[in-house]
């Protein structure tokens, strides 16, 4: 009874069975998605080793460029701190007008750099130079009727953090003012935290860029052994008509959810280890009164590490279909 | 419902596999290509469901051309196309039923539906009792019933069989067969690569001959000619 006791030789009930018309119900498109997600899943159940290895090395990755994101922060507010105590003294000629000083305080006013504007008279300037002078303050007597010290807008800059072309640009742009003597900074002050801020800017940059580059890279290399693994399977699946988009979309999915998983994963174990970190800097006091208050990442930053997880996986697992769009 | 004009198949870099091939098979027919190993008969199933390309020449098949169409438009060409392969081509970890609805899932056929046929087809096929088996377990000739079921299930409009029955005994020989010409009484256009000469005479049916990539012989009934 090798056929199952069925006659051979002609009734099978082909005909009846494609005529009784049974209804062929298609997914929707969600109903479709959710099938390409289980798919996904499924292959990334099917070859467990090979998913956890690739998801550990991406939320390793991905803790290091959070973990840098975490630095510069910091960073850039040190650097913040350092722009602020920044001012800038404009001197004034004597013969400028009250008015052009009035519209020159303004336009500084203006500038979004700029915390504090506030101008010093003449007899300001002065009394302030007598107190810094203490007990030679003998020195300056008849001074008063023929004062030489020129009036002056002292300019405090604020949050804004300024490069070392922005500031001089900035700086310059008042120097053209007819009634501007000369301008004096603090050109080392400035010049070195630009610097600093390059080097910690471009260092980080650089690292992440590359520390994505790998997750890309690893993500691309575990999709390709799913597909090594399934390859079978998918061409069976192109044999009885899956369009290229049924094969691509699971492993698109599958790059999408280890860049997802890995950077979410990547920021939980940053934060128990910022926690960890900033406990124990706290029963240091020194550290305590050096550094400013420690904290995490921001809402938005913690979203763009996501974000950059799931964009590194999509471009990671699309690197290792892009062929089978065409086959 | 296939239509070949003159169409050349050489495989890189130099191998050529068909040479000035000029075919037309009508809806309905059910038609052998007979031809020795290596003479191009996989070559020219292959050109009709898209998996090679003609090298010269033009391939219609079920109303396309294709020359002209993508990668999309022969995945929807396969759609109206059951192919048998002559080593199955089952998914070995999935079971008997799985296999059979396979060919509707891609389609994006909900779950039940598709169980509900396949369930049916194995039933017709006297394969009910195995649909929860794993392919390797059943015997050759069971799998290849497998693999018929899955290219039946979507009611193709054409199957393409290359070597259906390589592996069989005379027994499921006949039965691969009848379900086959059954297909082809409800309608489908079926076309059998085969060197089985001794079905191909004692079913008397249209046969085209191959030999070195030429059709040399095209018989309505090679019974005849003996
Ligand atoms: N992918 C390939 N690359 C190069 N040459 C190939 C390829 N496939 C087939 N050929 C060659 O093309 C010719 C025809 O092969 P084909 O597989 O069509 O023959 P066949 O008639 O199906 O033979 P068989 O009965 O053994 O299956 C042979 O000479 C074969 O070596
Ligand atoms: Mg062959």
């Amino acid at each position: 009874m090798r056929d199952g006791g069925k006659k051979v030789g002609g009734a099978y009930g082909l005909d009846n069975l494609w005529k009784g018309d049974v209804d062929l119900q298609y997914f929707s498109k969600w109903g479709v998605a959710w099938q390409l997600t289980q798919q996904a899943f499924r292959s990334l159940c099917a070859s467990p080793f090979t998913s956890i290895l690739a998801l550990l090395t991406i939320t390793v990755v991905m803790l290091l460029v959070g973990a840098l994101l975490l630095v510069s922060q910091h960073t850039y507010g040190l650097m913040a701190d350092a722009g602020r105590g920044l001012t800038i003294s404009v001197y004034l000629k004597d013969a400028a007008a009250e008015s052009e000083v009035a519209g020159l305080k303004q336009a500084i006013q203006a500038a979004p750099q700029v915390a504090e504007v506030r101008y010093i008279s003449k007899d300001e300037a002065l009394k302030s130079f007598h107190k810094s002078l203490g007990e030679q303050a003998g020195l300056l007597e008849g001074l008063e009727t023929d004062n030489p010290l020129p009036a002056s807008v002292e300019v405090t800059l604020g949050q804004e953090r300024l490069d070392q072309e922005g500031f001089e640009q900035f700086a310059a742009s008042f120097r053209e003012n007819p009634a501007v003597e000369s301008i004096q900074y603090d050109r080392g002050l400035v010049g070195q935290a630009a610097a600093l801020f390059h080097f910690f800017g471009s260092v980080g940059l650089g690292a992440a860029a590359l520390l994505l580059l790998l997750a890309a890279f690893i993500i691309t290399n575990t999709i390709r052994l799913m597909l090594y693994a399934r390859r079978h399977e998918i061409v069976i699946m192109r044999m009885v008509g899956a369009t290229a988009g049924f094969v691509i979309a699971p492993c698109l999915i599958e790059g999408c959810a280890l860049g997802l998983l890995g950077a979410v994963a990547g920021l939980v174990v940053l934060y128990f280890l910022f926690l960890l970190l900033t406990g124990l800097l706290a029963q240091l006091e020194l550290v305590r009164a050096i550094l400013p208050q420690l904290t995490f990442l921001p809402w938005y930053y913690v979203f763009l590490v996501i974000l950059m997880g799931v964009a590194v996986g999509a471009a990671g697992s699309f690197m290792a279909v892009r062929r089978l769009a065409d086959e | 419902m296939i239509n070949f004009s003159n169409v050349h198949k050489i495989y890189p870099p130099d191998q050529p596999a068909l040479v000035s091939v000029d075919l037309k098979v009508r809806e309905r027919d059910f038609v052998f290509v007979a031809g020795a190993s290596g003479a191009g008969k996989s070559t020219l199933l292959k050109l009709m469901f898209g998996a090679e390309r003609a090298t010269r020449g033009e391939v219609l098949v079920v109303g396309r051309n294709l020359s002209e169409v993508g990668a999309q438009g022969i995945a929807y060409l396969r759609r109206e196309i059951g192919i048998i392969f002559q080593d199955y081509k089952l998914l070995t970890r999935r079971s008997v039923i799985d296999n059979v609805a396979f060919g509707l899932e891609v389609l994006g056929v909900k779950k039940k539906p598709r169980y509900d046929l396949a369930m049916q087809l194995l039933e017709v096929l006297g394969l009910a009792d195995r649909a929860h088996s794993l392919p390797p377990t059943l015997s050759g000739g069971e799998q290849q019933r497998v693999a018929i079921a899955r290219a039946l299930i979507h009611k193709p409009r054409l199957i393409l069989a290359d070597e259906p029955t390589g592996n069989l005994d005379p027994d499921m020989t006949k039965v691969v067969f009848d379900l086959l010409l059954e297909a082809n009484a409800a309608g489908v256009t079926v076309l059998v690569a085969t060197h089985n000469l001794a079905v191909i005479e004692e079913l008397n049916l249209r046969t085209i001959v191959l030999d070195n990539g030429k059709i040399i012989g095209n018989f309505q009934s090679p019974r005849a000619l003996g």
